[in-house]
């Protein structure tokens, strides 16, 4: 008896980990989802949410931490994903890059609706701007279009205009909302007060503003040698704000907003892209929902705001080098340096400005896409993300080409051509290091496709890290497997090999017996130091006959 | 997109294309989280002050609030609050006016008042000429202080003893005890700082004084009449002197980057040396005060990482019997020889040696540690290594880029003790003979 428990262990063994292998996850026979209808009538104007910074960063940072770490949240993926693992367009969301072809002078014009106002001066000034550290006014062309103007400070001509403009670009691109925005270059008295125009302070308490004061804000800010002032105008967004949205939850009386926020991939994802970009200045004050009103119909949209402070000019306006390495508040670095006497090296050591005008503190060394940090721990969905929202993030920063980050960081109208060159090789080379460091963490399969072939369905796909030339194609070997929705095998393991373009398809697989054919494919990606697997769920359309994808799942 | 587009889309939320049941939480995570419950709702209500400011401080903008209320437009006139706690003395609380731009040139005046701890009461008005005079400076104080609780510990290097049976002469008797006395002062001073050249300045400081003692109240300790005899104690009766100096110093202590806090020197030294008479108007002899102060920072690692060096040396010419007791030079407490008591040590000669690790913990905090080393001497030509006092600890410094928070030091020494001390001053400014206690 003892001489044969061994050998049936070990079968068993085998035996339930062939099955084991097999994620629980099943999807429907169906197309899978590309938008959602979340665009539903909101008739009632949802509440407006004050922000109040000091309470958000210190629940972010101490209480909300605490208290979080007590109800023992698990870890969960992320929800407001496609079966194929995709974000469905949405009011948060639109696929943008790599889904359709987006040429570089739309990237360079970017969301473009009433075009610059430079062109339509004299500008009224209506009210100082309250709120951020830069100086600015509310303003209205001559068209009558309303617009927020920013000016570069002083000490930091063009950082703050360019890197609003150029961010706002690419993160319009990979999907997001975000403001009209563009830089423009005006003589101080292009700038006419308005008669009901008014300044503000802190307390909200107005009073008729005076030229004075604008004088006093002009005096502030960055000048050209031929003295023109340069600025970033932002179109007033159209609807009714009601500030940013909760960084956990939903907003209660927004029946369109299903998805708890710290769980949208949408959000989670945007970690990879954020850091990407060095967008440090995540909080909810640079978030803001407005209600608008299309035909009869309201609903809710999602924007994202304010974007000045990337690409390094937090570090260099708030001369600090740790913005992006660390948070403001880091009890976790302080601990560090406090226990090692401040012996280990920081990870921001080293790091110096810019000499390039209109540049900030903005590099690729030292980058750690996976260590990157916003300012606060505040904003709950980069806490809730995990690898497979950041591979998504990822996999859309690696879709730029050179030409359209290079149009990008034209908008920003930099005058220095070294600076946009350097941006453009900087956001390259961090685009590259981001992408290599998620593409190791999850198997960079991507835009698989299914084919009816005579004994069942050839599948293809391609790898992210060959197609970008991040791993080596000759080094690579995929293990195919095929299982029906039982977890039975329907064949035996095959290997297949990647082109030298990081393309792979392989040969015929058998498709379950069942009516639909629910076959899932294991594709094992193998290369040296890396072994990850990615699922694809096929099924026969009821329709056609002819086998679809109809869910893929990283595990 | 518009909402036509979206027509008969699924809503958010119903898009996974899922049919495998939802992972829920397990029983054991729901039952741990049900237990946790009343501790997640104690931290919360533990926490709720703290949340509950940082919402005020927002919500009613306290900072514009504070600026509104005790300020001038222009925050050149103000109010000040300011607070201190000292080991053995308690807190220190009160407020300060200023006028920071009396004429335009950035002339400041300041007048305070504070009230509990260490101080009974102190009144301070001081006024100085900004840039006014260019490359010179002038400074004008005037100050009154009822100390309640000094203390006092005889003279001399000398350990802690047993109560004696009778009052001793402590210009001669070892004996070493925690007594302490009341005293009132009244100063009134000036000071003219010429630079020379680049961090070169020569300074000249003027000061009359009138200080008057008594026994302190026995809740506050020994009363210093009970160890030490009243009539043995130079100066007891009361002192009156004009004190001069002349101070020649070099300063280029500075931050090395703009990234680092403006209030911590991390490169640089200070060499000063003083000397100067004091002219007692109440018919005892004068007497010489000389002295330097050497400090030398030596950056590390960026953050900044520092080793600060320091020497001091002071010394009076009077003898035991010509120099009042307060006016011997005194050692101990947060500046002084950390790790003992507030003027634990006192007499002719005062050495002192410090060497202090700082490192950054985040901008706005810094940590350092830190060992003082020094004695005090009957004379010259007592001078030498043996029987050095040695106090050593950690300290946390708050502060923001440009202006120096507090310090909280703890500390102790080889002859044991442990003090809690918060400071509102750095432990590297120059002690200011006419400003001194």
């Amino acid at each position: 008896m003892t001489r044969y428990a061994i050998p049936l262990l070990g079968l068993a063994w085998a035996a339930s980990c062939a099955t084991g292998e097999v994620p629980s996850a099943r999807f429907a026979n169906a197309p899978a989802v590309t938008r959602v209808d979340d665009r539903r009538d909101v008739p009632d104007k949802p509440s407006e949410r004050e922000f109040i910074h000091s309470l958000y960063h210190y629940d972010g940072v101490v209480q909300r931490r605490l208290s979080r770490a007590l109800e023992l949240p698990r870890t969960r993926r992320a929800l407001g994903v496609n079966a194929l693992d995709e974000v469905p367009d949405s009011t948060w969301f639109t696929n943008r890059i790599g889904v359709r072809e987006l040429t570089p002078d739309e990237v360079r014009r970017g969301p473009v609706q009433v075009g610059s106002p430079e062109a339509h001066r004299p500008w009224m000034i209506h009210s100082t701007k309250t709120g951020g550290s830069e100086p600015g006014f509310m303003i209205s062309d001559a068209r009558g279009k309303k617009f927020l103007l920013k000016l570069d400070m002083a000490a930091f001509p063009e950082q703050l205009t360019a890197t609003h403009v150029i961010v706002g670009r690419l993160l319009w691109a990979c999907g997001f909302n975000v403001t009209e925005d563009h830089v423009v270059y005006f003589r101080p008295d292009d700038l006419v007060i308005a008669a009901d125009a008014v300044g503000k302070d802190v307390f909200g308490d107005k009073h008729p503003l005076r030229r004075d004061e604008v004088e006093a804000v002009l005096a502030r800010v960055a000048v050209e040698p031929d003295g023109r002032l340069r600025g970033m105008a932002s179109l007033w967004l159209d609807g009714k704000p009601l500030g940013g949205p909760p960084a956990e939850g939903v907003r209660d009386d927004d029946p369109n907003d299903r998805i708890p926020h710290q769980l949208r991939r949408d959000l989670r994802g945007a970690y990879a892209i954020f850091a990407w970009l060095d967008h440090v200045d995540v909080q909810e004050s640079n978030f803001l929902d407005m209600w608008v009103k299309e035909g009869d119909r309201h609903y809710v949209k999602h924007y994202l705001l304010d974007f000045g402070k990337a690409l390094g000019v937090m570090n260099t306006t708030g001369i600090n080098p740790r913005h992006g390495r660390e948070y403001v508040i880091d009890f976790a670095a302080i601990a560090r340096s406090l226990v090692t006497a401040g012996a280990m090296k920081r990870p921001w050591e080293g790091r110096e400005p810019s000499p390039l005008r209109g540049v900030g503190m903005f590099e690729a060394d030292g980058f750690d896409p996976g260590a990157w940090k916003p300012d606060s721990p505040a904003y709950v969905p980069f806490l809730t993300a995990d690898r497979f929202d950041k591979f998504w993030g990822a996999r859309i920063v690696i879709r730029f080409t050179r030409e359209q980050i290079r149009a990008a960081v034209d908008a920003g109208r930099l005058s220095d051509p070294r600076a946009a060159d350097y941006l453009t090789d900087t956001l390259i080379a961090r685009q590259r290091a981001t992408a290599r460091y998620w593409f190791a963490r999850v198997n960079p399969l991507d835009r698989f496709a299914a084919a009816s072939s005579e004994t069942g369905a050839i599948l293809c796909f391609d790898d992210l890290a060959l197609v970008h030339q991040l791993d080596d194609a000759a080094a690579t070997q995929y293990r195919v497997s095929t299982y029906d929705n039982g977890v039975q095998p329907l064949g035996p393991v095959t290997v297949v090999r990647p082109d030298a373009a990081g393309h792979a398809c392989t040969g015929a697989l058998p498709l379950a017996a069942s009516s639909d054919g629910y076959t899932i494919v294991r594709v094992e990606t193998v290369r040296p130091g890396f072994d990850r697997a990615t699922f694809v769920h096929i099924a026969r359309d009821a329709a056609s006959g002819a086998p679809r994808l109809i869910g893929i799942w990283r595990p | 997109m518009t909402a036509a587009d979206v027509a008969g889309a699924p809503v958010a939320g119903d898009e996974s294309g899922r049919t495998d049941p939802v992972d829920d939480d397990s029983v054991a995570r729901q039952g741990l989280r049900g237990a946790l419950f009343v501790p997640k709702v104690a931290v919360n209500l533990a926490l709720s002050p703290a949340r509950l400011s940082a919402w005020a401080y927002d919500r009613y903008h306290l900072d514009e609030l504070y600026y509104r209320v005790f300020f001038n437009d222009a925050r050149t006139i103000g109010v000040i609050p300011s607070a201190s706690f000292t080991s053995g003395f308690g807190i220190n609380a009160g407020a300060r006016f200023v006028d920071r731009d009396l004429f335009g040139a950035r002339e400041q005046l300041s007048i305070a008042a504070g009230i509990g701890g260490r101080y009974q009461q102190v009144y301070k008005v001081a006024v100085q000429s900004g840039d006014r005079l260019g490359r010179v400076a002038v400074e004008l104080d005037g100050q009154y202080e009822l100390r309640p609780k000094d203390p006092f510990y005889g003279i001399g290097d000398n350990d802690d003893s047993a109560m004696p049976a009778a009052p001793v002469d402590p210009r001669f008797d070892p004996t070493a005890i925690e007594t302490r006395y009341r005293e009132r002062l009244a100063r009134a001073a000036g000071i003219v700082a010429v630079q020379l050249v680049g961090d070169l300045h020569l300074r000249s400081a003027s000061e009359l004084t009138d200080r008057t003692f008594s026994p302190s109240d026995t809740r506050d300790g020994t009363p210093i009449d009970t160890v030490y005899d009243p009539a043995m104690l130079v100066g007891y009766g009361g002192v009156r002197y004009v004190y001069s100096e002349l101070e020649l110093r070099f300063d280029d202590r500075r931050r090395a980057t703009q990234y680092e806090p403006r209030p911590f020197y991390s490169v640089g030294s200070l060499a000063a040396v003083f000397g100067g008479r004091i002219h007692r108007l109440d018919g005892a002899p004068d007497y010489w005060r000389y002295g330097a102060d050497l400090q030398h920072f030596v950056r590390i690692g960026e953050g900044p990482r520092v080793v600060a060096l320091r020497l001091r040396g002071e010394a009076v010419s009077g003898t035991r019997s010509e120099v009042p007791f307060t006016e011997l030079p005194q050692l101990g407490g947060v500046d002084d020889l950390r790790g003992y008591p507030t003027d634990r040590f006192r007499d002719r000669v005062l050495t002192l040696g410090t060497i202090e690790y700082s490192w950054d913990l985040s901008p706005l905090l810094s940590a350092s540690a830190f060992v003082d080393t020094g004695r005090v001497f009957g004379s010259l030509d007592d001078f030498g290594f043996g029987h050095l006092r040695v106090g050593y600890g950690v300290a946390l410094q708050a502060h923001t880029e440009n202006s120096f928070g507090f310090q909280s030091s703890l500390s102790s020494s080889i002859d044991g003790g442990l003090f809690l001390n918060l400071s509102f001053n750095p432990v590297f400014a120059i002690d200011e003979r006419v400003r001194r206690r």
